[in-house]
């Protein structure tokens, strides 16, 4: 692998998604676009695989989809996060930061 | 519709709008919708992708070529995202539906609660209803419906020989050991065969003296059972061999009980009062010996359950005896029907009795019409009365049950009516008929589930008490307890229930515009309603009768029985069984010494007025008997041979039970003197020596040019030993020690005492008695001491019992009868109110009124009555067989059973009617 590209960690995908959401209802396409622009196209991630991600959550009730219409006058498929899922994101969020502090921890260690 | 419950992938579109009922279930073009959905995403984001690239200056090839490797396996992905859609959209539908019952159930329950009275009165009814089939079909199933508790049971048989004893009518004896050896040797049918019989001994290892029920098997019993070991081994042909070492199998229950479970037990010996036998084995859990009807009461054992298993070591060679005692079963094989076995059998029959000319002659065939017969192990172990008085008894609560039914739907229908202009309205208004179908199961559900939780617990309770009063010799009784079958089965009746109950008001067809023309006065289309409940009414009391006839026949058999004269004194009579070890008491005289010591130890008690042992009468008789003959009269070609019981009665005997003595009876010095002194039951002295003093004369079974003969030298009233139903018992008693000398010993070691008291609880003077066995021999174990009242009072208990079921299954359906009667009647006073309000006013008394509508219900009453009678007519043949002094078709029971009826029937519509005969006439007509 030559690209410089983040390959992404699992479980993280879900709170990528439910943050980009929480910023308003997007389309899939709009989703990914976001989440290319915020991190400069550095994640590493099949555009497909955003569906079935999305389509989970939705399953779990943490997303609400519903067709509307683009810009363009386009029939696409719009979710927005429900209150589950908002509450879902704030736990992940936690979580994950209690987490990169316990990898930071034991990065910066330093020798006994 | 609630905008937040939107459907996944619920297009615009086609939203639902708010007028329209809410769905419990995804409409079936759902599943290819939802595709379609997910295509249509996919591909706007492929597209608009493809126009950004060519919008950056791409050929569209290319872009697409970019798109389609950026987007990764579009297929898979179109997959993946179908089968989380797939799932979601099962998972709302199944909470979309669990939402609507949901809402139903507390709907229903809302309704119901508003309609206390209505709710309460039909759910007592069910209650009564179904807790009461639930118990019977737990009694029913455990008792005759389930297997035999043995591996592939249906294919097990019992060999029996039915034999009509002359004097004694039909008998079933057990087989012969050369029988046995015939058959088996040239059976082709059974895969094998075996017998047993039932006896007991004590054990006493680690001296500690106890009596263990033991079960005497060929070693073939266990492969014939399909048995396994726990421990060890079982008995094996080799130790079935006469001089094979003595060897014993444990049961489990024994080996847990007595060893503590502990398996170092196998190969130590079993230490009892015969002598040591070697531990082999233990058998499975729960192990027993299949007892048939006729010898279950023969046997010493408690239930079927034996606590030791030896081999019998029958010689094949012989000698064979012309006796009886073992119980034969055998395993049919594979695709061989009951009958087949049955077949050859009789066939086999004749070449049996003839390689055994000196056991069966073929004078002995004939006078007793000696014969085989092989029949299913259940049905013999069951025998015919038990399951015939089951499945009366369970037809009875159905009866009961179906009332409870009508009464009930006879409730929803007069609600029904009730809320037809409710119901008129909302269907004119485009409800549909489904919605409200479930509206009234939801009612009719929740009713009936409730009913039947609360019936499970009714039959809990019954079944408890019927426990305490089931006679012993209904065989499993002992197992019943509420099964998880019959809880299922509750269940299930009562959703069916709910079903009927719920669909009936649907028999109705269209829109009842009537009703709504009516002004909701529910006067037209009412007729044909009317009719129904009125036939429910008909029928319920015409079922009523029936039970309350066949309560009645059982109460007269009960009170017959009761007069009848045993020739026994029961009361203020205590009696138990005791074990003399043969260790200490291998001769007759010995244990003689030991019964002599203790009736005159006994009898210096305060209180004590006599003591007596020998067999107790309406248990220990009546299970086998010997041939007797009389000294100078040999009997003619057709007269037939007495074959009589032939007990023991230790000195005291008659005392202690009350019976007088024509003559006298032995005493110490005949035994003693070993004199050859019998006393002889009236009816026995009055067949061999018809309108002859029978003192002095001779009396033997060694035939009749025999050279020693017993003198009877006393003569006993008629007595009732067998059972209180069966003519009186024909019998010679024998002194304890003038025995056969062919028997072996053992016959006064295991005997019933019998210790008359003066007081009314005979249980008073246990601990004193306890105290006096001690002192004479603390080794010998008393067993089952109970008053002898309680003997009579079980040899009734047949009877009783069914009594005791019929009588509350009667009176139930006499309560619902009577509560169905009063709801219909009150109903039709409600209809009638402002006709009897006209009356009234021009001048009819209020006794008028009353007269008139108690006529109309009389009428209903009739009617009921002439076909309960009908029913009740052919119904009560089914019991014959179970009445005792009184024909099936009793007069004065049909005619007290009506007599009842009717007056409650009466009493139930008087109460409205004299409620209507105080209706305040204007009123009544301004209402409407």
């Amino acid at each position: 692998m030559t690209r410089t590209d983040l390959e992404l960690i699992r479980g993280t995908f879900d709170l990528i998604l439910l943050k980009t959401l929480s910023w308003g209802p997007m389309h899939g396409l709009g989703i990914f676009r976001w989440i290319e622009q915020q991190t400069h196209g550095q994640l590493q991630v099949e555009e497909g695989a955003l569906y079935p991600a999305l389509h989970r959550l939705e399953q779990r009730g943490f997303l609400r989809a519903e067709w509307g219409t683009t810009e363009n006058n386009r029939r696409a498929k719009y979710y927005r996060l429900t209150p589950a899922g908002r509450r879902q994101l704030g736990a992940e969020v936690s979580r994950w930061s209690r987490y990169t502090a316990a990898i930071g921890m034991i990065l910066s260690a330093e020798g006994v | 519709m609630r905008d937040d419950h939107a459907e996944p992938g619920q297009s615009a579109s086609r939203a639902r709008t708010a007028h329209e009922p809410r769905r419990a279930f995804q409409l079936p073009s759902a599943r290819s919708r939802l595709n379609s959905e997910i295509e249509a995403e996919f591909r706007f984001h492929f597209d608009e992708r493809v126009d950004q690239f060519v919008a950056q200056g791409m050929t569209r090839d290319l872009a697409e070529r970019e798109v389609a490797q950026r987007f990764g396996d579009y297929e898979s992905y179109l997959q993946r995202a179908r089968e989380i859609d797939t799932a979601t959209l099962r998972q709302r539908s199944r909470a979309g539906l669990a939402r609507t019952l949901q809402r139903e159930l507390r709907r229903a329950v809302r309704v119901l609660w508003r309609d206390r009275g209505f709710t309460i009165a039909a759910f007592v009814t069910l209650v009564l209803g179904l807790g009461a089939t639930t118990a019977i079909f737990t009694v029913l199933d455990a008792v005759v419906l389930r297997a035999l508790p043995y591996r592939d049971a249906h294919a097990l048989v019992s060999v029996m020989h039915p034999a009509t004893v002359p004097g004694s009518g039909e008998r079933t004896w057990g087989l012969s050991p050369g029988g046995y050896f015939g058959f088996r040797t040239m059976s082709q049918s059974l895969a094998d065969m075996a017998m047993y019989s039932a006896s007991g001994f004590t054990v006493t290892n680690n001296e500690q003296a106890d009596v263990a029920p033991v079960g005497r098997v060929t070693a073939s019993l266990f492969s014939v059972l399909q048995a396994q070991p726990a421990f060890g081994r079982l008995i094996l042909p080799a130790d079935d061999r006469p001089g094979a070492p003595p060897v014993a199998v444990l049961s489990y229950e024994f080996f847990t009980r007595r060893f503590g479970g502990d398996e170092r037990i196998i190969g130590q010996n079993l230490e009892t009062d015969i002598g040591n036998f070697e531990i082999v084995g233990v058998a499975e859990p729960g192990l027993a010996l299949p007892v048939p009807g006729p010898f279950s009461s023969a046997s010493n054992l408690s239930g079927l359950s034996v606590d030791v298993w030896t081999p019998l070591q029958l010689d094949e060679a012989g000698p064979f005896y012309n006796n009886h005692p073992f119980v034969g079963v055998g395993r049919l094989k594979h695709d061989v029907t009951v009958h087949d076995a049955q077949q050859e059998f009789a066939a086999l029959f004749p070449r049996m009795t003839e390689q055994l000319p000196d056991v069966y002659s073929p004078g002995f065939l004939k006078q007793y019409n000696f014969r085989v017969n092989v029949s299913s192990l259940r049905d013999a172990v069951l025998g015919p009365t038990v399951p015939r008085v089951l499945w009366m008894l369970f037809g009875a609560v159905v009866l009961v049950l179906c009332i409870a039914a009508a009464n009930v739907g006879n409730l929803f229908l007069l609600r029904f009516e009730a809320r037809r202009r409710e119901s008129a309205i909302r269907s004119a208004l485009g409800a549909h008929r489904a919605h409200m179908a479930v509206h009234y199961l939801a009612e009719t559900l929740v009713l009936c589930v409730a009913a039947a939780l609360a019936g499970l617990g009714f039959a809990v309770i019954a079944l408890r008490a019927l426990l305490a009063i089931a006679p012993a010799n209904i065989p499993r009784l002992s197992e019943v307890s509420l099964s998880t079958r019959s809880a299922l089965v509750s269940l299930v009746v009562a959703v069916l229930l709910a079903l009927v109950l719920g669909l009936l008001p649907l028999l109705r067809r269209g829109l009842d515009t009537g009703t709504l023309r009516d002004g909701g006065r529910g006067l037209s289309a009412s007729k044909r309603q009317r009719a129904a409940r009125q036939t429910l009414v008909v029928a319920q009391l015409a079922l009523t009768l029936v039970l309350l006839s066949g309560a009645g026949l059982m109460w007269r058999s009960f009170d017959t029985l009761r007069e009848v004269d045993t020739g026994f004194d029961a009361h203020g009579v205590l009696t138990f069984e005791l074990s003399l070890p043969f260790s200490r008491y291998d001769t007759r005289e010995k244990a003689a010494v030991f019964y002599q010591e203790l009736q005159q130890r006994l009898t210096s008690l305060p209180g004590i007025a006599a003591v007596g042992a020998g067999r107790v009468p309406l248990e220990d008789f009546g299970t086998g008997c010997s041939v007797v003959f009389r000294e100078g009269r040999p009997y003619d070609v057709n007269e037939q041979t007495p074959c009589v019981a032939t007990p023991i009665a230790v000195p005291g005997y008659f005392e202690a039970l009350g019976i007088a003595v024509d003559g006298r009876a032995p005493d110490w010095t005949d035994v003693s003197a070993r004199s050859q002194a019998v006393v002889v039951t009236r009816a026995l002295a009055d067949r061999l020596w018809p309108g002859e003093d029978p003192i002095g004369r001779g009396i033997g079974s060694n035939g009749s040019n025999a050279t020693q003969w017993y003198r009877v030298v006393g003569v006993i009233p008629s007595l009732r030993a067998e059972a209180v139903d069966v003519p009186p018992t024909e019998a010679v008693f024998y002194a304890a020690t003038a025995l056969r000398a062919n028997l072996r010993g053992g016959d006064l070691n295991d005997l019933s005492v019998f210790v008359r008291t003066t007081s009314a609880d005979p249980y008073l003077h246990l601990p004193a008695i306890r105290e006096v066995l001690r002192e004479i021999d603390a080794q010998i174990p008393m067993s089952r001491p109970r008053p002898l009242t309680d003997v009579v009072a079980r040899s009734m208990s047949r009877t009783s019992f069914i009594l005791t079921l019929l009588g509350v299954a009667a009176a139930i359906a006499l309560i619902l009868s009577a509560v169905g009667t009063y709801g219909v009647i009150s109903y039709l006073v409600s209809q009638r109110r402002t006709e009897i309000g006209v009356r009234l006013a021009l001048g009819a008394t209020a006794a008028q009124v009353v007269r008139m509508i108690v006529a109309q219900s009389a009428k209903l009453a009739l009617l009921g009555i002439v076909i309960g009678l009908a029913a009740a007519l052919a119904g009560t043949q089914l019991m014959t067989s179970l009445l005792y002094g009184v024909k099936a078709s009793d007069t004065a029971v049909l005619l007290s059973g009506t007599a009842l009826l009717l007056s409650v029937v009466l009493l139930a519509s008087w109460v409205p009617a004299r409620r209507a005969s105080q209706v305040d006439p204007g009123q009544a007509m301004r209402e409407h």
